[in-house]
C-alpha cells in the first residue's frame, strides 16, 4: 500500500488517531517511567544510592540487609548464555533434518511438532522435579538449563523449519554438486541464508531465559542458586515488600538494560509477528 | 535408504533426547502420577480414580471452575476487542510508519517486562500504604481521600487488568500484518461508494481478518488457560481463593501442600481440555496452521 499521498479527511483521520492512541498507550507510559523512575530518587533528591546493591551488601533503613546481587547477576548470565547457544544451534540441526532430509518417522516427528509447541508446558513441572531426581540434578542450574531447552526446542524448531522451507532446493543440491557432503554444505551456505531465522529464535530465546521466573520458583530451592528473577521475588512477597519501591524499581532497571537493549536492536524481527515460540511457552 | 535414515537421525539426535528426557517423559509421568497418592516422601502407592475423586468432591472446585471460566472468557473478549482497536488505528488510520511502529513498540514493553518487575509495578501502583501510586493520585484532587487496598478489594479485577495489558501486543500485531495486506483498492471501493469508517472496519477490516481473529481467541484462550504466572505473583490466588484459576491450584496442591498425585490430577483434567481446544481448531480450520502465522 502507498502511503504517501493522504487527502486533507485522511490527514485529519490520522491526526485523531494518533491523539487517541496516545490517550490509550499514556496510563502504561506513566505507569512505567514513574515507577522506574523513583530508583534515581531517595528523600526528593537525585541519588545513585538504590543502586548500591549491584557491587555490594546492602543497608536498609529498618536494618535489614540485602545481599549482593552479584552471585544472582553470574548465574542468570549463564543460564541465559546456555540456554540461547544450544537452543539455537539444535533447533537448526533439527529444523534442517525435518524440513529437507527424507528418513522414516519424519512425518511424525513434524505433526508432534505441532502438538508439543502448544501444549501447556507449565502443567508438567510436578513430573519433570520428579524426573530431574531420578537423574540426581535436581536443585542444580544444569537441570533447569535441560528443562527450559525441552520446552523451548519444538517452537523454535518449528520456527526454523519454516525458514529452511523456504530455500529453494537448487541451491542445496549445487552444494551437494560442488562437492560438499551434506554437513559441509550446511556449515558452508546454509546456514547465512537462515540468518533472519536465527537472529529471530535467538531473540526470544534471549528474552525467555533472561526473565524466566517460574521454572526456578519451582525446580530450584534452598536459595542455592539464586538468579535475578528469584533474588527480586525474595525482596517482594505478595503480603509484604521486603525493600523499598526505590530499591525495587533499581533492581527492575539492571534486570531490564539486557532486555531492552536486546528489544532496541532487534525490534524489526519481533514486529514482523514472529513472536510464536515466545509468548505462553516458557 | 538405510544411510539417509541414520543422517537424519544424527541432525535430529540432540532434539530428540532432550525432548524425550525432560518433555515427553514428564507427560506420561503426569498421567500415571495421577492416579496415585505421590507425596513430599515420593513413596509410590497407586490409588485408582480417587484423586479425580477427591476433586469433585472438594468444596472450592465450583469456584475455581467459576473464576477459571470468568476469568478466561472475560479477558479474552477485551483482549480480542483492544486488538483489533489497535491494530485498525495503527494500520488503516495511521498511514505513517513511524508513528504505527512507536505506538506498537510501546504496547510491547508490558510484554518484554519480566515477569517479577511487572507483578511488582502493579502492586506499588495499586498498594494501600502511602507509597501506592492511584490513592496518591486520586489525594492530589480530592484531600480527605482513604486509602483503597485496590488488591484486596477488586483482586479479580486486576488480575484481569494486568493481564490484558501484557497480552496486547501479541494479536495486536498479528491483526495489524493482517490488515496490512488487505488490497488497497477494496478500501478505495468503498468510499467512492461513500462508506463510513466504521461500515469500512465492519464489512472490509474484520471478514478479511477473520482467519486471524480465530487463530488469536484460540491462541489466547490456550493461554489464559494454562498460564497462571501473572495471577501467582500479584494475588497468588487470594484473597480467600477469589483469583484461584484451575491451573494455579494444580501449582499450589503440588508445591506448597506438596500432595503430587492430586496436582498431577488437576493438571491431567486441564491438559484434556487443551488437546479438545486443539483438536477442534485443527479440525475447524482448514487451512493448515502454519499458514496462520
Amino acid at each position: 500500500m502507498a502511503y504517501q499521498n493522504l487527502t486533507q479527511s485522511e490527514r485529519k483521520k490520522q491526526t485523531i488517531a494518533i491523539a487517541v492512541m496516545f490517550a490509550f498507550i499514556l496510563p502504561i507510559v506513566f505507569m512505567f517511567v514513574i515507577f522506574f523512575s523513583m530508583a534515581f530518587f531517595k528523600d526528593g533528591s537525585f541519588t545513585l544510592e538504590n543502586f548500591s546493591f549491584v557491587w555490594g551488601e546492602m543497608k536498609l533503613r529498618d536494618q535489614t540487609t540485602i545481599k549482593s546481587m552479584l552471585p544472582a547477576l553470574k548465574n542468570s548470565v549463564v543460564f541465559t548464555f546456555g540456554v540461547t547457544s544450544s537452543e539455537v544451534v539444535i533447533s537448526m540441526l533439527a529444523g534442517y533434518a525435518l524440513s529437507r532430509l527424507r528418513f522414516v518417522g519424519r512425518k511424525t516427528i513434524q505433526t508432534s511438532l505441532l502438538v508439543l509447541r502448544m501444549f501447556p508446558t507449565l502443567l508438567l513441572l510436578i513430573a519433570v522435579l520428579y524426573v530431574l531426581m531420578a537423574l540426581h540434578i535436581v536443585n542444580t542450574l544444569k537441570g533447569v538449563v535441560f528443562v527450559a531447552l525441552a520446552f523451548r526446542l519444538p517452537g523454535s524448531t518449528f520456527i526454523i523449519k519454516n525458514f529452511f522451507d523456504a530455500i529453494p532446493r537448487d541451491i542445496e543440491n549445487s552444494t551437494l554438486v560442488d562437492g560438499c557432503t551434506r554437513f559441509s554444505g550446511f556449515r558452508q551456505v546454509i546456514i547465512y541464508l537462515v540468518k533472519p531465522g536465527i537472529v529471530s529464535i535467538a531473540v526470544f530465546s534471549f528474552l525467555s531465559a533472561w526473565s524466566n521466573f517460574i521454572l526456578f520458583n519451582t525446580l530450584l530451592f534452598g536459595n542455592k542458586t539464586p538468579v535475578v528473577a528469584t533474588y527480586i521475588r525474595a525482596l517482594t512477597r505478595n503480603e509484604q515488600m521486603i525493600a523499598p519501591y526505590s530499591v525495587i524499581a533499581a533492581m527492575g532497571i539492571v534486570y531490564m538494560i539486557p532486555v531492552i537493549t536486546f528489544f532496541v536492536i532487534t525490534q524489526k524481527q519481533l514486529m514482523e509477528g514472529n513472536i510464536g515460540g515466545g509468548k505462553g511457552t516458557v | 535408504m538405510q544411510g539417509k535414515n541414520l543422517q537424519g537421525y544424527v541432525f535430529l539426535s540432540p532434539f530428540l533426547i532432550l525432548i524425550s528426557i525432560f518433555y515427553i517423559a514428564p507427560a506420561i509421568l503426569t498421567i500415571v502420577m495421577s492416579f496415585s497418592n505421590l507425596d513430599g516422601s515420593f513413596i509410590w502407592e497407586f490409588v485408582g480414580f480417587e484423586n479425580y475423586g477427591k476433586i469433585f468432591k472438594d468444596p472450592n472446585t465450583f469456584l475455581i471452575l467459576r473464576n477459571t471460566v470468568l476469568y478466561i472468557v472475560v479477558s479474552m473478549c477485551i483482549i480480542v476487542v483492544l486488538d483489533l482497536f489497535i491494530a485498525t488505528l495503527t494500520t488503516y488510520f495511521i498511514r505513517s510508519d513511524g508513528w504505527a511502529s512507536f505506538f506498537k513498540s510501546i504496547i510491547m514493553i508490558p510484554l518484554i517486562t519480566p515477569s517479577v518487575v511487572y507483578s511488582v509495578l502493579w502492586i506499588w501502583y495499586l498498594d494501600a500504604s502511602d507509597s501506592g501510586f492511584i490513592n496518591n493520585f486520586i489525594r492530589l484532587f480530592k484531600n480527605d481521600f482513604i486509602s483503597v487496598n485496590w488488591i484486596a478489594k477488586y483482586p479479580f479485577q486486576v488480575i484481569i487488568l494486568a493481564q490484558v495489558v501484557v497480552s496486547l501486543a501479541y494479536g495486536a500485531i498479528i491483526f495489524s500484518s493482517a490488515i496490512r495486506s488487505i488490497p488497497e483498492n477494496q478500501f478505495k471501493a468503498a468510499h467512492v461508494d461513500g462508506a463510513s469508517e466504521w461500515e469500512i472496519v465492519k464489512t472490509i477490516i474484520i471478514p478479511n481478518i477473520q482467519p486471524h481473529i480465530k487463530f488469536i481467541i484460540m491462541w489466547e484462550t490456550l493461554g489464559l488457560m494454562t498460564n497462571y504466572l501473572n495471577i501467582l505473583l500479584i494475588t497468588n490466588g487470594g484473597p480467600l481463593n477469589r483469583t484461584e484459576v484451575w491451573a494455579l491450584s494444580a501449582y499450589h496442591k503440588a508445591f506448597i501442600d506438596q500432595q503430587y498425585g492430586y496436582g498431577a490430577a488437576i493438571s491431567v483434567l486441564l491438559i484434556l481440555v487443551v488437546f479438545m481446544i486443539m483438536l477442534l481448531w485443527m479440525f475447524a480450520s482448514k487451512t493448515r496452521v502454519e499458514s496462520e502465522e
